[in-house]
């Protein structure tokens, strides 16, 4: 034990459990045998106190330290040198103290976001942050890497629910920080998403909301994207903020099961159990929701590809991910159409009358009633995309998501634009899930494929390339470059930061961190001191 | 090139020299305004220079312009200024550096200068996570705002509502309207001229919104009387504790809300203490006090520093 009273390890195992995250171009490298830089030791601290000991032994011995919550990450914010020990945050998860009158919750930093929830839930209460990841991530990474969740469009970002916090700085000292302090609403600014670069988060404070009865679930077609956006603007626009707003492109409809719009007109229906619960299993009863025989077709087909026939999966992935051109050719022609979901939460009473209003806004700005079931359906299956990740990985292929957000004027150019210029690399679809009155989020899914190993054709190769193409044309296009992912090491390129913001950032970090031991290569240029004086 | 802490009070004081010198808001004059030993720029609007986007409901406009004229702005572009009158004799990047509550609420974008002429922009996009975010330094008091993105309310999908309610109702209703989050703005106060312990609530809210009938009614443009002075400062409040907002209202305390952004700000009549610093490194100088014992919590109520101070002038070059 390198520290009295801290559990560590420096066996091989467990540093090659937290070297990175999921960031899928390491997935890459180990789908290509390519060995993971592992760090020099791995600690799991119970306390605030114990993380300051931990970095304050790293500054004295000259090593670098990497803040590690559950490693769900996407954005190689999460990567180890041979000279780092890596602070393993999970073990810190031990209190949770709701503060009922004043709507609050304080949480270690190191707890999982589903146990988070489940906890708060038992009290009748919802923090409102659910992440695809809540299943394997921790609450300190969602605000270090900046988050949202999928019902941000009630509920907020995760800036929106912060409202203090626990940390340790670079020389190992402990400060908090207050919502309501004078300096408090800039400080949260300033330090939620530096992706452990500024601080070590220890403990959260975050707002919580009473937990809805009732929800209120609906799925609507569209006849183009179009359309459907301008629906979505005017339902922001008319301050009804549903928990759930998701929009569909063509190819993502198809992805996502299509939607089949009513024959014949159908009551609202509120249902008991509110959508923002933590698991499947309670969020009350489900109707219509099972999986239409194609889904489990595809399921089973999936199945049998990946674990019984793997070599035949890749040969097939293969040729289909080779020119993804014509796929995406052939997915344009025929897939037509976007689905659309929105649900409500609130009592029954009030419920009714929301939903009923809703419905005749959506429709009166060309949505076609499919009913409650696709919503239903949604709710039943929110989080199992992103574990579906792995067989396209496991097939030969790879697939990454671009979270971006922009302005409503330009939504739909920069969405044709990274679709065109994406074509000859990878298969593009998208869907819109944030939602604001300014402006919304475009994420996009993109899967492509390519030999093993670096070089010309290779996956490594095509991979890089649909991402600087994607990054290059939300540039040009005026689109920030993360919406809720983070940067991390794969958009540090394209960050851009104006002088005044990197002088200032840069002073912060002097002030925190004047070692620069905190998570280094994160936040691209912000930190390079060359730059600053250029 | 020297530079002052200078207090907001004190800033129509240095001005008035500098308002004889043509100075856009650009940053080039900025910073030539410093090399010329200037010792404060105000970002004086010397045009109407404000651009509206229907679709975004965005209201982009100088640092410069005064909060009656950007209200008087928004109006002509039919769109809904989110303060009720009158308004405090501010420009927008004064009320910036004072109301929290406003920019947290309200400010979509905004590109300015640090004090020593360095641009500072936020993200183009509503939201983004794209490590800290430059609001914080527009918070904090390290950012002159030249450029704002106002978010203002179109008048053909919202409108404003108003009602007088007894204080404890009042604050009844500001937590049901923080907890449903689907208002756009909720500005109340105390007025004396209706009688005791009541609260004048006006609520911006998109149009059919039931909860929001009887006894509310609709108002063309919130007003409160001329005798209510107006705000000179204002904190951030994350409490939801009704027995808060009723002390707060008693002690004549305004609430500026957003409930839509989950924010909830008390606007009040004393001056503030805050100032725009002379350099980059002022952001770190917020986290100071976080490694002493003193408290940097704000009681404006409490602030009796001088509206003048002069202490901060400092050479920096």
């Amino acid at each position: 034990m390198t520290l009295p009273g801290i559990v560590s390890s420096r066996t091989e195992l467990d540093r090659r459990m937290v070297a990175h995250d999921l960031w899928p171009r390491r997935l890459l490298d180990r789908r290509a045998k390519v060995q993971p830089v592992l760090p020099a030791e791995v600690f799991w601290p119970t306390s605030t106190q114990q993380v300051s000991e931990v970095v304050r032994y790293a500054a004295e011995q000259n090593l670098s330290v990497v803040p590690f919550g559950a490693g769900s990450g996407v954005c190689g914010g999460i990567s180890s040198t041979t000279w780092s020990v890596v602070l393993d945050l999970k073990r810190l998860a031990g209190n949770v103290e709701i503060d009922k009158k004043e709507r609050k919750v304080k949480v270690d930093a190191g707890m999982n976001g589903e146990r988070f929830e489940h906890h708060l839930n038992a009290l009748g209460f919802t923090c409102g942050h659910f992440p695809s990841s809540i299943y394997c991530s921790t609450v300190g990474g969602w605000v270090a890497a900046r988050g949202a969740g999928q019902l941000s469009s009630r509920y907020g970002k995760i800036e929106d629910m912060l409202l203090g916090f626990s940390a340790v700085d670079g020389l190992g000292r402990i400060f908090n920080v207050s919502h309501d302090d004078v300096n408090g609403p800039a400080l949260l600014r300033l330090f939620i998403g530096n992706e452990g670069s500024l601080c070590v988060f220890t403990s959260l404070t975050f707002r919580v909301h009473a937990l809805a009865t009732h929800r209120w679930l609906r799925g609507f077609s569209f006849p183009d994207l179009d359309t459907g956006l301008a629906a979505v603007r005017a339902v922001m626009s008319c301050g009804e903020s549903p928990s759930v707003m998701r929009l569909y492109d063509p190819l993502d409809t198809v992805f996502a099961g299509g939607v089949k719009p009513l024959e014949e007109d159908e009551e609202d229906q509120v249902r008991e159990g509110a959508i923002s619960r933590a698991g499947i299993e309670d969020s009350g009863p489900h109707h219509d929701v099972e999986d239409s025989y194609l889904d489990v077709l595809v399921d089973q087909a999936e199945e049998m590809m990946v674990f019984r026939k793997p070599a035949a999966a890749r040969k097939l992935v293969g040729r289909l991910l080779k020119d993804p051109r014509w796929a995406n050719r052939l997915l344009d022609r025929f897939a037509k159409g976007s689905k659309f979901i929105v649900g409500l939460e609130g009592d029954a009473d009030s419920l009714s009358s929301r939903g009923t209003q809703l419905r005749k806004r959506l429709i009166a700005a060309g949505g076609v009633d499919a009913g409650d079931a696709p919503g239903e359906k949604w709710l039943h299956h929110r989080h199992r995309v992103s574990y579906k990740m792995a067989r396209t990985y496991a097939v030969g292929g790879w697939v990454d998501t671009m979270e971006v957000a922009t302005r409503w004027e330009n939504v739909q150019p920069l969405y044709d634009e990274v679709r065109r210029s994406l074509r000859d690399v990878a298969v593009v679809m998208c869907h819109f899930s944030h939602a604001y009155v300014d402006g919304c989020s475009l994420y996009f899914t993109f899967a492509g494929g390519g030999a093993v190993g670096e070089g010309s054709g290779s996956a490594h190769e095509r991979y890089d390339l649909a991402w600087t193409r994607a990054m290059d044309a939300c540039l040009r296009r005026g689109a920030n470059v993360s919406h809720h992912h983070g940067i991390g090491r794969s958009k540090a390129g394209m960050l851009v930061w104006e002088l005044g913001t990197k002088l200032s950032i840069r002073a912060l970090k002097e002030q925190l961190d004047p070692h620069h031991i905190l998570n280094p290569g994160v936040l691209g240029t912000v930190f390079d001191a060359e730059e600053a004086t250029t | 090139m020297s530079l002052l802490v200078c207090h907001t009070d004190e800033l129509s004081k240095k001005v008035a020299g500098l308002e004889k010198v043509h100075l856009p808001c650009g940053p080039q004059s900025l910073i030539r305004a410093f090399a010329r030993d200037e010792s404060f720029v105000q970002l004086r609007s010397t045009t109407t220079n404000a651009e509206y986007s229907a679709q975004n409901q965005l209201l982009s406009l100088d640092g410069g312009e005064m909060l009656a004229h950007a209200a008087r702005l928004a109006r002509r572009h039919e769109a809904l200024f989110p303060i009720a009158r009158p308004f405090p004799l501010m420009r927008m990047a004064e009320a910036a550096l004072h109301f929290p509550a406003f920019v947290e609420g309200f400010f979509s974008g905004v590109s300015g200068v640090s004090p020593r002429g360095a641009a500072v922009k936020t993200p183009l996009a509503p939201r983004s996570a794209q490590g800290p975010d430059p609001f914080g330094l527009l918070l904090g008091g390290c950012l002159l705002a030249q450029r704002i993105q106002l978010r203002v309310f179109s008048k053909e999908t919202t409108s404003w509502r108003s009602v007088q309610l007894p204080t404890k109702e009042a604050a009844s209703l500001l937590q049901a309207l923080l907890a449903e989050g689907r208002a756009f703005v909720v500005d109340a106060q105390a007025i004396s001229s209706v009688g005791v312990g009541k609260v004048q609530v006006f609520v911006l809210s998109g149009n059919g919104t039931p909860h929001l009938a009887s006894p509310f009614s609709e108002v063309a443009e919130p007003a409160y009387p001329r005798t209510c002075r107006l705000p000179r400062s204002g904190t951030m409040d994350s409490s939801r504790d009704m027995e808060q907002f009723v002390g707060h209202f008693d002690d004549g305390k305004r609430a500026l809300a957003a409930p839509f952004m989950h924010r909830l700000g008390w606007l009040s009549k004393e001056p503030s203490s805050r100032v725009i610093r002379a350099s980059e490194a002022f952001a770190a100088d917020l986290c100071v006090p976080l490694f002493t014992n003193s408290s940097p919590r704000l009681d404006a109520n409490a602030s009796t520093e001088p509206a003048f101070n002069d202490e901060g002038a400092s050479g920096v070059s």
